[in-house]
């Protein structure tokens, strides 16, 4: 039995009952509460940002704007984003201005005292839109196209030359949140010392110390980062999070301040996965053995540089594998727009992998794909409505509706119609039958078009 | 006490992983440990909890402070038992002569006391990094760093079922193989792996941002962005743990299982839907709203074929 060797986990006793304390849940008796003024425009400039009756409210200890500041910016390799925008907003939530009430109810009646002036550029948006010609520049004086991080070995115009068949997969995937149940929170504790201590939900709390040092100009021996029990993280809380706004706050008013992101607020200025655009072409000869592969990435960084070109290096050298061939050009590119963007539970690669069972599965061969539609005609869709729903499912789209869009279409969900498809994904990425057969189009031809197909109705 | 700076960010990696490490070692209950972790001012430097590294890389670190710890209760408990320290056997809280089951032993915590007396505190520090990756005869250009973690290979096989009105697909059955070498806890590690296979899930089939064409997250909410709720995921997801193949650098052999099981989810949908309709989308996720597209591509595609 595997069971007697499982240690219980000694934290879950706390967590079942809700005894267990999360950054929020940390009290403090001078608490000031925090709220930041977000950016309702992923582009603007910033013409003024009105704080005097923000500043006059009841309660309010602090409301902080770019000019109150120095200008010191932040990010893991580029540090390019400010606490505060200043000058120009980026991405639509990038904090304007930030307050500290005695009340959270008083930082929220206080921020929306803030008058935001704000003259709306033109938005840089899909990875597309960065490389048009005479596309404004996300951050002015750096181009929308960071620098290749390239890998190249071997002879690979030669392969592609010599090779019997080329396969070429371009696919494309959207960002994604990270969900972790614990929307981002930090308290900020002033010591008297003149040094800080920040209680925050990081899955990295040494690159939080560094960073807010640098931000704060104060030695890492003033600042103390700690991190109680945690909600999840999955990449979105590698980084300094909401920790520099409570730092600035708390530095300002000589008080411990908390700020917590409610769920709105972490999905509009979180660090989702990239979404990328991944190219691979492989050069094989008639026994299947690659010989080359080039592959060309582009990941959205988003409005600031953060962690996308180590990011890009990371989706460079995992293309050199996990199969071997003698030659390769791997390239990939960050490229800024107007949201930010960060990892997710392994950075990239399920785009990358993704990418890779199509690699032996769609070879180009010309009789292949021409004889593919004229089967999916004389089989497929022979019921009028199909395309009737379909076309409402992507309407649902176009009206932003595109979570609820599905809800209502139960027909697969119970069972009545539909189909069963087999596949395994193995790692020499054959897909292969029950009995090891390797599964091709040939074979599926011989079991009908849907291979495995075992209609749900009987 | 075990003093860490790697974080608990939920996976157990550190509440269970590393510390039954150091409690193996030290032959001592792990609930015996007391924990500190995740703090600047209170413990030794940590790059953070990412990239499968927290049983890997902190527990390589807690590996070697454990051991030099041993170590030196072993040479203490030799003073005491009047034995050799290679032939002292720290197990069950307790120290003792190794194939003399009848003889003397001490409690962990008299061998310390003693220790105290004699020679000072029992203390152990470990650190660990990474092997840089080798790339040999590559020509590099612009990377920042050049290092991976022990790889965990896998194998996933999903069987799932296509609305071809709606294009909404809805997964039946899921079988996850991991090489995940020695496995320290198999509940914690299956319970990683079905987590990761239906979050992976949920990128392949339902989440994404939408962000409109003014640059706004139109779906901010757990209302509109889909994450996959227990009605998404499969009616079944088989776990299978190779524990033949240990980690050369993992600590006592054991590889990282946090990301793996999120990777190979969207290939294997896309190939399951491959095998349904003999092509394969291009565009994650396979939601209604991409999969409907796709369906109307290779109608389209259908009727010219057939009009050739």
């Amino acid at each position: 039995m595997t069971w007697s060797r499982t240690p219980s986990r000694p934290d879950a006793g706390i967590k079942v009952t809700g005894a267990a304390r999360y950054t929020e849940d940390i009290r403090h008796e001078d608490l000031l509460f925090a709220a930041a003024v977000r950016s309702p425009l992923a582009a603007a400039r910033i013409i003024r940002v009105g704080v005097d009756a923000a500043r006059a409210a009841d309660g309010v200890h602090a409301v902080l704007t770019a000019d109150d500041l120095p200008d010191r910016r932040w990010g893991t390799l580029i540090q390019d984003q400010p606490i505060p925008a200043r000058d120009a907003v980026r991405f639509a939530g990038e904090p304007i201005a930030l307050i500290a009430a005695e009340t959270a109810a008083a930082a929220r009646a206080a921020a929306a005292r803030v008058e935001l002036e704000l003259e709306p550029t033109e938005p840089v948006v899909g990875i597309a839109a960065a490389f048009k010609d005479g596309a404004p520049e996300v951050i002015p004086g750096r181009p929308n196209v960071g620098p290749v991080a390239r890998v190249r070995r071997g002879d690979v115009d030669a392969a592609f030359r010599d090779a019997t068949h080329v396969v070429r997969t371009r696919i494309e995937s959207g960002r994604v949140y990270q969900g972790y149940i614990e929307p981002r929170a930090t308290l900020a504790e002033p010591e008297p010392d003149g040094g800080i201590i920040v209680t925050t939900t990081s899955e990295a709390p040494f690159v939080v110390r560094a960073g807010l040092a640098a931000l704060l100009d104060l030695p890492m021996s003033k600042v103390v980062v700690k991190v109680p029990v945690l909600g999840g993280g999955f990449g979105g809380k590698l980084h300094l999070g909401l920790a520099p706004l409570a730092a600035v706050l708390c530095q300002a008013t000589g008080r411990p301040v908390r700020i917590v992101a409610t769920r709105e607020e972490d999905m509009h200025a979180c660090n989702p996965r990239q979404n990328s655009v991944v190219a691979l072409e492989s050069a094989v000869d008639a026994d299947g053995t690659i010989l080359a592969r080039r592959s060309r990435v582009w990941l959205d960084s988003g409005a600031y540089a953060f962690d996308t070109p180590a990011i890009a290096s990371l989706a460079t050298l995992l293309a050199t594998g996990p199969y071997r061939a003698p030659a390769l050009d791997l390239q990939t590119w960050p490229v800024y727009r107007r949201t930010p963007a960060r990892p997710v539970r392994h950075a990239l690669r399920p785009a990358r992998r993704w990418c890779t069972p199509t690699r032996r599965t769609s070879p180009t061969s010309p009789t292949r794909s021409a004889s593919m539609p004229s089967r999916f005609a004389a089989a497929t869709f022979a019921r009028g409505r199909s395309r009737a729903i379909r076309r409402a499912t992507q309407r649902c789209r176009h009206r932003g509706l595109r979570g609820r869009g599905h809800r209502p279409h139960r027909a697969m969900a119970t069972g009545e119609r539909g189909h069963v498809a087999e596949t395994r994904v193995r790692d020499r990425l054959r897909l292969v039958d029950d009995d090891g057969n390797a599964l091709g189009r040939d074979r599926r031809d011989e079991r009908g078009r849907h291979g495995h197909a075992l209609d749900r109705r009987d | 006490m075990l003093s860490t700076g790697a974080t608990e960010i939920g996976t157990g990696a550190i509440v269970t992983g590393v510390t039954s490490i150091a409690a193996k070692e030290l032959g001592v209950p792990a609930e015996d440990i007391r924990l500190v972790s995740a703090d600047t001012g209170d413990t030794p430097y940590d790059s953070g909890s990412k990239g499968s590294r927290s049983l890997y890389g902190p527990g390589n670190a807690v590996l070697q402070a454990s051991r030099e710890a041993a170590k030196l209760l072993r040479e203490e408990a030799a003073e005491q038992l009047e034995a050799s320290p290679d032939d002292i056997v720290l197990e069950d809280g307790s120290a003792s002569v190794r194939g003399d089951p009848s003889g003397p032993s001490l409690p962990i915590a008299k061998v310390v006391q003693g220790a105290l007396n004699r020679t000072g505190p029992i203390v152990g520090a470990g650190r660990f990094k990474a092997p840089a990756v080798t790339l040999e005869g590559s020509n590099l250009e612009g990377l920042f760093f050049a290092s991976l973690n022990q790889a965990t290979w896998g194998c996933h096989g999903v069987e799932l079922e296509l609305d071809e009105e709606t294009g909404r697909i809805q997964v039946l059955r899921y079988v996850a193989a991991h090489d995940t070498g020695p496995v320290l806890n198999p509940t914690g590690a299956r319970g990683q792996i079905e987590g990761g296979v239906v979050q992976g899930l949920g990128q392949a089939l339902t989440e994404v941002m939408d962000v409109g064409a003014d640059g706004v997250v139109r779906n901010a909410n757990f209302v509109d962005y889909r994450l996959p709720t227990i009605v998404d995921a499969p009616r079944s997801i088989k776990t299978v743990m190779i524990e033949s193949h240990p980690a050369a650098t993992g600590p006592l052999g054991v590889k990282g299982v946090g990301e793996p099981p999120v990777i190979l989810p969207p290939a294997a949908g896309g190939a399951a839907i491959r095998d349904l309709l003999g092509a394969q989308p291009m565009r994650l996720p396979l939601d209604a709203v991409n999969v409907s597209e796709f369906l109307d591509t290779l109608e389209a595609q259908a009727v010219v074929g057939h009009a050739r």
